[in-house]
């Protein structure tokens, strides 16, 4: 057979209506069929737009990022890193998002793996899709055997020239599982020094003891579903959230708190979601805010409703905290490939490194005032754009054959000069941590940086609307699969019927055979609400949202 | 493979040229302003070196960008030229940034753009336009009157450019100094 290339007829012709300044080209998929589309990204009255045209489904637009001059700012940072050498699909051209898992022309290595251990789940909200739905056709229970746990992790550990060293528990609801602390243990066995559990909670509040196995095992931290500070907007975990911090408390694991931000739902909380966490900034060691990614079929309308990016949340956090955090204060997540870059030319060894795309993340780092208590983000003593821009101009002496003993000296004299320290607060030395973190590799120092302090980030996984091929050749944030694949997260759940339900299926097993091989109902461990009857619990986030920023002591 | 372009006979590897110093206005009362414009391009192996076959040379080696490091210098000179007064500094840097592009209009796998101080990126349409994004500089400076005093002074510019070894060059530096004006403050 022959392929004859045709010209369509005009009426046929991709048709564009993009009404704005032009900022770039690159290529996304069709949200209905997804054919891959040419796509601009351009700016219009101070937001940035994507904008692409199918022959069969016509035009979809949607905002990709709330704001042009924090794009603009964030773009400065764009830092390709060093891919994978080690692919497990060698390709010879690029054929994002096909044959993901990861690819010769993917640009990152694993800086976060995911492993679904189960898809089970104790909740049924109504917007997520990670869970199994008893009654739906083609419903499969997928649950890795300890074998294959085993295996996918030997597959990120094979990664070269970075080994993949972070790795997350996810589900479904992973508590699910009684062999979870035995699969922790054998995580840690392979080698991985972060492991974090992510999870709705519940079970560590009915059961503390729990958190004690998990950490024993090896677990670093909990990844805490925490939509909202009341229980309209956070009716996931509203009551068990406290409990389940209580129960890490007591067992010394730390907590990120993780709320999926939609807009006209949660996002009138984000402040009270910073301040629950302050009140909790002996165990809480992080929010990870993420904007929410829209799937199913949803009409313009529809989406604009829901839709809100990163520097929307970032301008949210600003009003609702009184200008504690100000939109300042954040940077996207590479702008730390300075520090990477430095450290790689002193060592002369290749370096994890967080090379995702500027517009997938952001972050800072806020410590609390013993004595105002009130919230000091990082950019208020460090001048942090001036020591990134130093640390570019020391890179390029290291890899220009300078001394590096010499480059150490005059980088450990200039240090202070980007912090005032009379603005750090009380009981901080930020130099010595950095040093300590820098040129010692002592990382242990970087836990006390934790002390009193907490990061803020931000990850805007994403959709069939917004995504951009840029982006997704450079995500970090991968899932380990069965067939010893490791596959980006925004092709796993942004094309599903390609990816995650295709695994799912092939290494599940039915609902019914499920049922049948463990004697019990999937809806035996749904939750039925012990935590939520009576008063709600001391330090529940409801009365965080009502109070004033927290003064005094 | 031939790797980097040739240096021409008495061709520098680099060179400060285009030199536009200008000041306005150049009699001035004690308490005005005065706008300062130095203008220049860096030429030569360096900025000819600066073109897509290199750039994507350098990324494939993970060598992906080019930082450019720039000295502007208002200087006031004294009779004696070691006792020259500096009026204003300014120190900036542009970085071209080397990136796999999804762009598909672009026939190319690696492409640049160019970033100023963290403040805002260019994205150049051509190798041309990216040379002159990242080689041809305009800074403006305002400075009153009042810092030079009353009198007669000669004002120039002194320029310097730095840069580190990469795939596509050898670590280097040019400096130039722009031909001197006269100001008077009244």
């Amino acid at each position: 057979m022959t392929l004859v290339e045709i010209e369509l007829p005009q009426e046929l012709q991709p048709r564009q209506t993009q009404v704005g300044r032009f900022i770039r080209r690159t290529q996304s998929i069709c949200p209905e069929c997804n054919r891959i589309l040419p796509s601009t990204i351009f700016e219009r009255e101070g937001k940035v737009f994507m904008t692409k045209t199918c022959v069969e489904h016509g035009e979809t637009e949607e905002l990709y990022f709330g704001s042009y001059d924090m794009y603009q700012k964030f773009a400065t940072y764009w830092s390709d890193g060093k891919g994978t050498h080690a692919p497990n699909v060698p390709i010879e051209s690029c054929a994002c998002p096909a044959n993901c898992g990861l690819c010769s022309n993917h640009l990152s290595h694993t800086g976060l793996a995911n492993i679904i251990i189960t898809n089970r789940c104790d909740l049924t909200c109504w917007y997520c899709f990670f869970y199994v739905k008893k009654g739906l056709e083609g419903a499969y229970v997928y649950e890795p055997g300890i074998d294959q746990i085993r295996e996918m992790v030997r597959a990120l550990k094979a990664e070269r020239p970075v080994p993949g060293n972070s790795l997350q528990i996810t589900g479904g609801e992973p508590t699910l599982r009684a062999d979870l602390p035995e699969i922790v243990r054998i995580i840690k066995e392979e080698g991985v020094d972060h492991i974090q559990l992510n999870t709705n909670g519940i079970n560590l509040a009915l059961d503390p003891g729990s958190a004690f196995k998990l950490r024993d095992a090896g677990l670093s931290n909990l990844y805490m579903s925490f939509d909202g500070v009341t229980p309209r907007t956070n009716p996931k975990n509203h009551w068990e959230a406290p409990y389940a911090i209580e129960s890490c408390r007591k067992a010394g694991i730390g907590v990120a708190l993780v709320p999926t931000v939609i807009k006209n739902i949660n996002d009138h909380e984000l402040g009270g979601i910073l301040r629950f966490a302050q009140r909790n900034i002996d165990v809480v060691r992080a929010i990870s805010y993420q904007p929410v990614s829209l799937t199913g079929r949803m009409k313009k309308q529809e989406r604009e409703k829901y839709r809100i990016t990163i520097p929307d949340c970032i301008e949210r956090i600003e009003e609702q905290t009184d200008g504690e955090v100000p939109k300042d204060a954040w940077f996207p997540v590479p702008s730390c490939s300075p520090v990477t870059h430095f450290i790689e030319a002193f060592t002369k060894r290749p370096q994890y490194e967080l090379s995702i795309h500027f517009a997938c993340g952001a972050g800072t780092y806020v410590f609390e005032d013993k004595e105002t208590r009130k919230l000091v983000p990082i950019t208020s003593f460090v001048d942090l754009k001036g020591l990134f821009e130093y640390l570019d101009e020391k890179t390029d002496e290291l890899n220009s054959g300078s001394n590096r003993y010499l480059v150490a000296a005059k980088f450990m004299t200039k240090l202070n000069s980007f912090i005032e320290k009379d603005k750090q607060p009380a009981g901080l030395n930020l130099a010595k941590l950095l040093v300590g973190a820098l040129l010692k590799h002592d990382y242990s120092s970087v836990g006390q940086f934790h002390i009193r302090s907490m990061f803020l980030g931000m990850m805007h996984f994403q959709d069939k609307y917004n995504q951009d091929e840029e982006r997704l050749q450079r995500c970090d944030i991968h899932y380990l699969t069965p067939d010893m694949r490791i596959i980006p997260f925004c092709s796993f759940n942004v094309i599903p019927e390609w990816y995650r339900d295709r695994i799912q299926k092939k290494y599940g097993i039915t609902v019914e055979e499920w049922e049948k091989k463990n004697g019990e109902k999937l809806e035996a461990r749904l939750y039925r609400g012990t935590l939520r009857r009576g008063k709600h619990a001391d330090g529940c986030g409801c009365s965080a949202v009502h109070i004033e920023p927290i003064t005094g002591t | 493979m031939q790797t980097m372009a040739q240096k021409g006979k008495k061709e520098p590897w680099a060179a400060i040229d285009k030199i536009a110093f200008s000041c306005s206005p150049q009699r001035a009362k004690l308490d005005e302003t005065l706008a300062l414009t130095v203008g220049f391009q860096v030429n030569g192996g360096i900025r000819r070196n600066f073109i897509r076959r290199l750039w994507e040379e350098a990324y494939d080696q993970h060598d992906p960008g080019f930082r450019l490091g720039y000295w502007v210098t208002i200087m006031k000179n004294r009779p004696v030229p070691v006792l020259a007064v500096r009026v204003k500094e300014d120190k900036f840097v542009r970085r071209g940034v080397f990136f796999w592009t999804r762009n598909p209009e672009l026939p190319y796998r690696v492409w640049a753009t160019v970033a100023t101080e963290f403040e805002t990126i260019l994205y150049p349409k051509t190798e041309t336009e990216a040379q002159a994004m990242l080689f041809d500089v305009t800074r403006s400076f305002e400075i009153p009157a009042s810092k030079l005093g009353k009198g007669m002074h000669t004002l120039e510019g002194r320029i310097r450019a730095k840069w580190g070894k990469h795939v596509f060059t050898e670590r280097g530096g040019v400096s130039a100094t722009s031909s001197s004006l006269k100001v008077r403050i009244v």
